[in-house]
């Protein structure tokens, strides 16, 4: 198959699920042996969408990469505007959400060559739904475009720019089954057709959590947590149920929070006794840190996918998810890997289920681990991707 | 452990069960401490919060942290950026204070804008020192001609509380009590609850609108005189479709409220009385009734006033 892929930033360094995602499906595809090229823009930070590459043309990892500059900069105070509005509860109007899209790296240029490889490509996936590359580089040739729209229920899935985008395209690919019913929900009764295909995962090679801890000087039982450290994901809500926890809801004694990933650990005083921040780790030390915890903790309601869940159970541990987040709550009862919590007291008493009996660790995380390697495996995920676009571009 | 034991597999929907009836039998022998939960909660609240206040974007910075991405000349960058930064310094700072104080003073203003908003919208109490004079019309005793109609319209109700959601004149209240009604009101203006209970009423201690929210299908019938132009838009739409799903099968409603196409209308609401806010017409009540599923919608003349009242009846 001949593919393209657009997506905002790309390249190695540039954080971020959607991103990393399209990364993946581009380098599996073209081993696989399919003609795929990757359109994105000079921009490296999706806060400022300053262009810090060179535009042009260039390899990564055998993949071809076009870059185009992001021709409308980004107006700051606009958007600082407009988030105030949305932070209200109040809904943009059209001309604002339209506004808010162009302030995401729109490209002029992107819009030219998109118009211009769609005519000799299969199909053009498009990822992730929230910014200007994909709703109005989808618009350009949408019998052609296949989105990947990595959802959240969230006020941009909302605005009505982006449904329409959504709406008009040939297919969309779905991360997880509790992400369509998202889509359905939203989109109501005009469903574009859908496959859910998700993500793989490689073995993660051998772990020593022993010599981990050594090196890292820490001792006792352990939770990890890793991604972003901020309220979109819900880590101060973790940091209050583990300093609950260790102040008075806990039967088997304290335990320590590792805090691993992007952002600023803002603890108040009673928590700092309980975190240990980590900071910014390697794949490798992660998959580390996730075995040599009791557990992973991932109370984010934000996720179409989580990566976290799939490497915990592949590094030998099983997981502690939020009950409200459809999509990682679904991967628990689907894999037997992880225990779903509703406030502190209910965490409490998982994590000190899974402490005091380590048979049923060890049962959940090979159970996780079997999920993983059945529905995610690169082989199995590429085989869902080749028939989703074959599916949808027909 | 065996690879046995490991190699089972685990049903997480039935230890997760486990766990909830184990928190539940906790909760309910008072184990965990809520004064730590209560305390957290307190101490996180900041940490969860980092939406940005509005003070905090009105005020303007001049400076920013400076960074350079350049790995072998950031120090030079760097310093070329604050040079730069210094000489136009005399020129930005002003224009940024000016837009800083300009920010201000509209926060200030949309603050008192809010809270104005915030006072009309939350009252649902006479205004202080004010006599019922609804009327509008000397001579005309207003509650003895919304008595006959309600005569009439309350004959055949199904069993269940009268729910007076507002009323101007004790003699309308007294008047629906002395006819053996069951007679309920629901306030939070002492002065009216005080004047309910002497006259023989039961006294909901509630907002009239939360207490249809929750009160279920349980009234005979809702009486709302003069309590239509009162309202806010939000409080009137909210009003007929709460009052008409508190009704029992064939239970009715009553409205009222001045006619402002009637002839020698003032061009103030407030003049008839100072807790009116706006003119309902007579189709607008209709049209709510309606739309709430309301049936017999019927319009009545008020005595020789100029008031218009509107009866409807829920037939499921």
């Amino acid at each position: 198959m001949r593919l393209a892929i657009v997506v905002p930033r790309y390249g190695p360094g540039i954080v971020g699920g959607a991103e990393t995602l399209c990364r993946d499906y581009a380098e599996r595809l073209r081993a696989a042996g399919h003609d795929v090229e990757v359109l994105t823009t000079c921009a490296r930070d999706h806060f400022s969408w300053s262009n810090e590459f060179p535009a042009g043309t260039t390899l990564i990892e055998g993949v071809t990469v076009h870059r185009f500059p992001v021709t409308t900069a980004k107006d700051h105070g606009a958007v600082t505007m407009l988030h105030a509005r949305l932070d209200a509860g109040f809904k943009l109007d059209a001309a604002g959400e339209r506004r808010w899209v162009e302030n995401t790296g729109f490209s002029e240029p992107m819009m030219e060559a998109i118009a211009a490889v769609a005519r000799r490509v299969d199909a053009v996936l498009f990822a992730p739904y929230l910014f200007a590359a994909t709703v109005f580089g989808a618009r350009v040739s949408p019998q052609k475009s296949l989105i990947i729209p990595c959802l959240h229920d969230e006020a941009y899935a909302r605005f009505g720019i982006v449904q329409e985008t959504l709406r008009g395209v040939a297919g969309l690919i779905f991360n997880s089954a509790p992400e369509r019913d998202l889509a359905a929900r939203l989109l109501g009764d005009v469903l574009p057709r859908n496959h859910v295909v998700g993500v793989g995962f490689d073995e993660p090679g051998p772990l020593d959590p022993a010599w981990w801890r050594r090196r890292t000087r820490v001792d006792g039982d352990l939770v990890a947590y890793a991604g972003r450290r901020e309220i979109a994901k819900n880590f101060p809500l973790l940091l209050q149920w583990m300093t609950a926890y260790d102040e008075g809801l806990s039967h088997c004694g304290p335990a320590t929070l590792l805090a691993m990933g992007s952002g600023e650990v803002r603890a108040p005083g009673s928590a700092r006794d309980v975190v240990r921040d980590l900071g910014f780790v390697s794949q490798h030390e992660k998959l580390e840190a996730f075995s040599a915890s009791v557990a992973t903790a991932q109370l984010s309601l934000n996720e179409s996918f989580s990566y976290v869940l799939m490497e915990s159970w592949l590094a030998g541990t099983p997981v502690i998810v939020h009950a409200a987040c459809d999509v990682t709550r679904t991967h628990c009862a689907e894999s037997g890997g992880g225990l779903w919590v509703r406030d502190a007291e209910t965490f409490a008493a998982a994590l000190d289920r899974l402490r005091a009996d380590a048979a049923l660790r060890a049962r959940m995380a090979r159970a996780g681990d079997h999920y993983v390697r059945t529905h995610y495996s690169w082989p199995a995920v590429l085989s869902r991707l080749e028939q989703a676009v074959r599916d949808l571009s027909a | 452990m065996t690879d046995q034991d490991t190699a089972q597999p685990v049903d997480v929907a039935a230890v997760v069960a486990e766990i909830e009836a184990e928190v539940a039998r906790r909760r309910a022998a008072g184990e965990y401490p809520q004064d730590l939960l209560d305390r957290l909660a307190v101490e996180f609240h900041d940490v969860a919060d980092e939406r940005t206040s509005l003070e905090e974007m009105a005020h303007i910075e001049t400076v920013r942290p400076l960074v350079s991405t350049r790995s072998r000349l950031a120090p030079a960058a760097l310093f070329a950026k604050k040079v730069l930064r210094r000489a136009v310094a005399w020129y930005v700072k002003p224009i940024a204070e000016d837009q800083s104080r300009f920010n201000f003073a509209l926060l200030h203003e949309v603050r008192s804008l809010r809270e104005r908003v915030d006072r009309l919208d939350s009252a649902w109490s006479r205004p202080a020192g004010s006599p019922p004079r609804e009327a509008g019309a000397r001579g005309l005793e207003l509650s003895a001609a919304r008595l006959h109609i309600l005569d009439t319209m309350l004959r055949d109700l199904p069993a269940g509380p009268v729910l007076v959601a507002w009323w101007a004149d004790d003699a309308l209240l007294q008047g629906l009590v002395s006819r053996g009604l069951p007679v309920e009101t629901s306030t939070r203006d002492g002065a009216m609850a005080l004047a309910a209970r002497t006259a023989g009423a039961r006294v909901h201690d509630v907002d009239p609108l939360a207490f249809l929210r929750d009160c279920g299908p349980t009234l005979g019938a809702v009486v709302a005189p003069g309590l239509l132009p009162m309202l806010t838009p939000s409080e009137a739409l909210a009003l007929v479709p709460l009052a008409a799903a508190a009704l029992r099968d064939g239970g009715r409603v009553y409205f009222d409220a001045p006619d402002p196409a009637g002839p020698g209308v003032p061009a103030d609401p407030s003049l008839i009385d100072p807790g009116f806010r706006r003119w309902v017409a007579r189709d607008t009540v209709m049209l709510l009734c309606e739309a709430a599923g309301l049936r017999e919608v019927t319009v009545h003349p008020v005595g020789t006033a100029l008031w218009h009242a509107v009866t409807a009846r829920r037939k499921t």
